[in-house]
């Protein structure tokens, strides 16, 4: 992997809060990889937080426009989910 | 014009860590610096120019940071202006769009200011970092910052 390479983050990393930090941490300014998620990621990502950790709707909502403010998904489209209820 | 290249930053090889520490040093200590190859060609003092950037390229791989070098144009096209922030063309047009960064046509192309594209690039990296401290923060409150979920199959 090289600098400004789009990197994929399914919603099994983005569940986890230290991990998703750290990751996006490393995506800040000199930009070590470039994070990228869908919109069913997304979807996921707020629907395995409410289900497992007993997250509210509204703090999922909160946490994905904060990252939408990070990371705004760019056009990219569909993937295969790997966190299936 | 800037290439894909120039948001790619130098990275410092380890086993090179002496040379350009002497580099450095040299650089820092000698006004006058001159350069020889081992061919015919006759030895080159160092340009002022030349001279001050190299210390600054060194300086800043001394202090272990990576190194990009960005050619100064007035203008960039949206592909070029994209690749600088690292998005999709589409999407930085529509930043355009929503007037997040201000921008004139040449004939009936789009074109930024470079100056405008890194004022817009600084205050989107602050923001993702306030970002990133508040998602923290709220993972700390709600008492799940350091759970760890693995995938069920």
């Amino acid at each position: 992997m090289s600098r400004g390479d789009h990197v994929v983050l399914d919603a099994c990393v983005l569940v986890n809060a230290a991990l998703r930090d750290t990751l996006l941490r490393l995506a800040e300014p000199p930009h070590l990889y470039l994070p990228r998620w869908s919109h069913e990621i997304m979807l996921e990502t707020t629907r395995t937080l409410e289900t497992r950790l007993g997250l509210t709707s509204e703090q999922t909502a909160y946490l994905a426009a904060e990252l939408e403010t990070t990371s705004p998904r760019h056009g990219l489209k569909g993937t295969s989910p790997s966190y299936r209820q | 014009m800037i290439t894909s290249t120039a948001r790619a930053p130098f990275d410092k090889p380890v086993s090179e860590d002496a040379r350009i520490t002497a580099l450095y040093e040299l650089l820092r200590l000698e006004d006058k610096v001159i350069v020889t190859g081992e061919g015919e060609l006759a030895p080159v003092e160092v340009p002022e120019v030349v001279h001050d950037l190299l210390l600054k390229i060194l300086k800043g791989i001394q202090e272990g940071k990576a190194i990009s070098i960005l050619p100064v144009v007035e203008e960039l096209t949206t592909q070029q202006a994209a690749g600088v922030l690292g998005v999709s063309r589409p999407y930085f047009v529509k930043l355009l769009e929503s007037k997040k960064l201000p921008y004139h046509l040449t004939g009936s192309h789009r074109r930024v200011y470079l100056k405008d594209l890194m004022t817009y690039k600084q205050y989107r990296d602050r923001e993702r970092h306030e970002a990133l401290n508040r998602m923290a923060h709220e993972s700390e409150r709600a008492g799940v910052y350091d759970k760890v979920l693995l995938p069920q199959e």
